[in-house]
């Protein structure tokens, strides 16, 4: 009776935990209300922008990450800068969203059914402006008891994606932008 | 002699271009979308054209930017920082997104899940699967700029039967 015992109920306990964890990696995890901040900064002016309805997939069980970012949805300060944004650089009405498809280079590092923060690396396709180019950068996931959070911070050229800054706003708009990402995730 | 009021006219229409382009920079941009509609839409038979439109995507890219006003019911109410108002399409699997912006967050404080109400809105992308490994299985309207127009809503008058609930309207100026 206690060699059943012994034996059944780590059996038990072993079988639940690998249900558990296939639960947790089968699901898709996603958000419609992420955020992206886009941030330029030169000598003679720094110009921010905040975009909260960017959406995002994870699916750790194919290890696929997927981003769509409405492009007119970037929030400025100056109703100036905003035009000419989607007007002249990004040309919003042609190309209304940045997209991106990538999977975690260390997925098995990250434990998705158990709370945690993890560091990750993140290489895919970053298509901005009809152009597409390969990407490597590194982020967190926070796996919380409900859903996850994704945090990364990296950096783009503009010229990479043909976005042209015109020679007289090359003092007020820099090459290099800064992209914030911080999206909550659930299933 | 005659060259100083010259000078003082060149200065004076400097200083006018100077101020003109500083106000132009700094002038705020709207958080929300107000002023006259570029679109009037019955967002139902909105969702059901777009549905069914095989180029959906190039016929949306029209309406990119531009205002619509519609009325329609909400389905749930999403993200913590600003605020996005699922509302209801009328398609399974076709979601209409209207975000607004975090300083509305107080005006949207009495929307609940089932009202009705009457939005302005910028349109900013109509989302489509790509293909069958696609993680955005749904068809997806991202509106934004939202500005609450007029709300409907339920109020359920605790001392009567559900069948006598009141309806209250409130229309935002």
């Amino acid at each position: 009776m206690s060699i059943q015992k012994t034996l059944i109920y780590p059996s038990l306990i072993f079988i639940y935990c690998f249900l558990f964890s296939q639960k947790a990696t089968a699901q898709v995890l996603k958000t419609s209300t992420g955020n992206v901040v886009f941030k330029s900064k030169t000598l003679t002016e720094e110009i921010v922008a905040n975009n909260s309805q960017v959406s995002v997939a994870i699916a750790p069980s194919k290890n696929q990450m997927q981003f769509r970012v409405p492009i007119n949805g970037f929030q400025f300060k100056s109703a100036l800068m905003q035009k000419h944004f989607n007007e002249n650089y990004m040309e919003t009405s042609t190309y209304p969203t940045g997209d991106f498809l990538g999977e975690i280079k260390n997925i098995n590092d990250v434990k998705f059914e158990k709370v945690g923060e993890y560091p990750v690396n993140v290489a895919g396709k970053l298509t901005i402006h009809g152009v597409t180019k390969e990407v490597n950068t590194s982020g967190t996931i926070l796996v919380k008891t409900v859903g996850i959070q994704l945090k990364s911070s990296f950096k783009i050229k503009c010229s990479d994606f043909g976005i042209e800054i015109p020679l007289r706003s090359i003092d007020s708009i820099s090459d290099v932008i800064s992209i914030d990402v911080n999206c909550v995730l659930t299933q | 002699m005659q060259k100083k009021p010259i000078y003082l006219s060149i200065l004076f229409f400097f200083l006018i271009c100077l101020s003109v382009g500083y106000f132009l920079w700094h002038e705020p941009a709207e958080v929300k979308s107000g002023g006259k509609p570029d679109y009037e839409k019955n967002m139902l038979d909105w969702v059901k054209s777009l549905d069914a439109d095989s180029h959906a995507n190039q016929t949306f890219l029209a309406f990119i930017g531009k205002s619509v006003r519609f009325s329609a019911v909400v389905t749930e109410i999403k993200g913590d920082s600003s605020i996005t108002l699922q509302l209801e399409s009328g398609k399974e699997g076709f979601l209409v997104d209207a975000n607004f912006d975090v300083s509305m967050k107080k005006e949207l404080g009495a929307v609940l899940a089932g009202d009705s109400v009457t939005l302005q809105c910028e349109c900013n992308s109509l989302n489509l699967p790509q293909n069958t490994d696609d993680l955005f299985s749904e068809k997806v309207m991202k509106l934004g700029r939202c500005n609450l127009l007029k709300l409907s809503t339920t109020v359920p008058d605790l001392s009567k039967s559900h069948e006598h609930d009141t309806i209250s309207v409130k229309s935002i100026p």
